[in-house]
């Protein structure tokens, strides 16, 4: 038997979704609901410039038909299931398939889908948005979210750096300040 | 060995900490300290004193870089990381013995993601002790001026460089 052949796993779409909820996130968790799910595709997207998925603009950003329509269909297959709080997890049969499938995938699209998913995976809502709107501005042209993101925006830019999820030249991009500035003003904890 | 700074490693400990000593004895130890161009352009961008530039002028190697395709698309906007990555992992690929200096949360991540030798400032300053070109008592007064400046140290590392 082969989940491949089976269950046409070679979908650009239905192969990343696999990959990606196989893929443990900073919290020790898979599972992710389809907002994240979303947002980790259209970052993963971002890094490698893929544009195997469409995205369009809607109430909270990009995103997806493809990405939905493949969600349920691999509910539809046993291979994922939904928790009550409304995330996604694979099955026992889906861990499987994902298995079978990351043989497929090159390694440089499986490290952007583990950097995309460790990115976003210990966000809030609004950092969410956030680093999404600003990181891609014309995905909000139709969010209803944007004008009081916008408000927040030093707060939450200065929060996704404190986090790592974005460098200081980024953070001063963001905020027309120079690298300077932003550890002048927002300071920068020394690793080790 | 080749150790190859980011401009907030250089901000730190040439700039605020005024170190200059434990750099010239890793020259005379056969250390080469590398500086990226983009690095350099982003220290550069503050108008700092000639005997900062004589210094590094004659202490660091400022190179040229060839980024890597793979590292790009982690550092859009960051072309100092690119470049201190890519390098580091050049070297690496060539194996010769090297680390890259990245404080930067995001940049370090990009690196260890990417299986690329990293070490922040105070991971720089513990190389140095072991290597012998800094003493203890130099380290913790080190630790004490990091307190006095706007980068911040975890009491766990700063406990590290007593």
């Amino acid at each position: 038997m082969s989940y491949i052949e089976d269950y046409g796993l070679d979908s650009f779409v239905r192969s990343r979704l696999l990959i990606l909820l196989g893929l443990v996130d900073t919290r020790g968790q898979k599972e992710a609901g389809i907002l994240k799910i979303n947002k980790e595709l259209r970052y993963f997207q971002y890094l490698t410039d893929e544009k195997n998925i469409e995205f369009s603009p809607f109430n909270l950003g990009d995103v997806s038909d493809d990405i939905r329509e493949n969600v349920d269909e691999l509910v539809e297959c046993g291979l994922i299931d939904q928790k009550p709080d409304g995330s996604f997890f694979l099955t026992e049969d889906g861990e499987e398939a994902e298995k079978e499938v990351s043989k497929d995938i090159p390694t440089k699209e499986k490290k952007a889908l583990a950097f995309s998913k460790e990115q976003l995976n210990d966000l809030s809502t609004d950092e969410l948005l956030g680093l999404m709107y600003f990181l891609l501005p014309h995905t909000a042209v139709h969010s209803t979210e944007i004008k009081r993101i916008e408000k927040k925006k030093e707060d939450l830019v200065k929060s996704l750096y404190h986090k790592g999820k974005i460098s200081a030249n980024t953070a001063g991009k963001w905020l027309n300040l120079s690298k300077r500035d932003i550890i002048d003003n927002f300071g920068l904890e020394l690793a080790a | 060995m080749k150790i190859i700074f980011d401009s907030s490693s250089l901000i730190l400990l040439i700039e605020k900490l005024g170190l200059r000593q434990p750099f010239r004895n890793c020259k005379r130890r056969g250390i080469e300290l590398v500086i990226p161009q983009a690095v350099w352009a982003e220290f550069t961008e503050k108008d700092n004193d000639a005997e900062l530039l004589t210094f590094i002028g004659e202490i660091f190697d400022i190179i040229g870089v060839q980024v890597s395709p793979e590292l790009e698309a982690f550092f859009k906007d960051d072309s100092g990381e690119l470049e201190v990555s890519s390098v580091t992992k050049q070297f690496q690929d060539q194996g010769i013995e090297c680390f890259s200096v990245i404080d930067e949360k995001y940049g370090a991540r990009v690196c260890e993601n990417n299986v690329i030798k990293t070490h922040g400032s105070i991971g720089l300053l513990l190389y140095l002790k072991n290597e012998g070109l800094i003493t203890s008592k130099e380290l913790t007064a080190i630790g004490q001026k990091i307190k006095s400046t706007n980068f911040r140290i975890k009491k766990e590392h700063l406990d590290l460089l007593k």
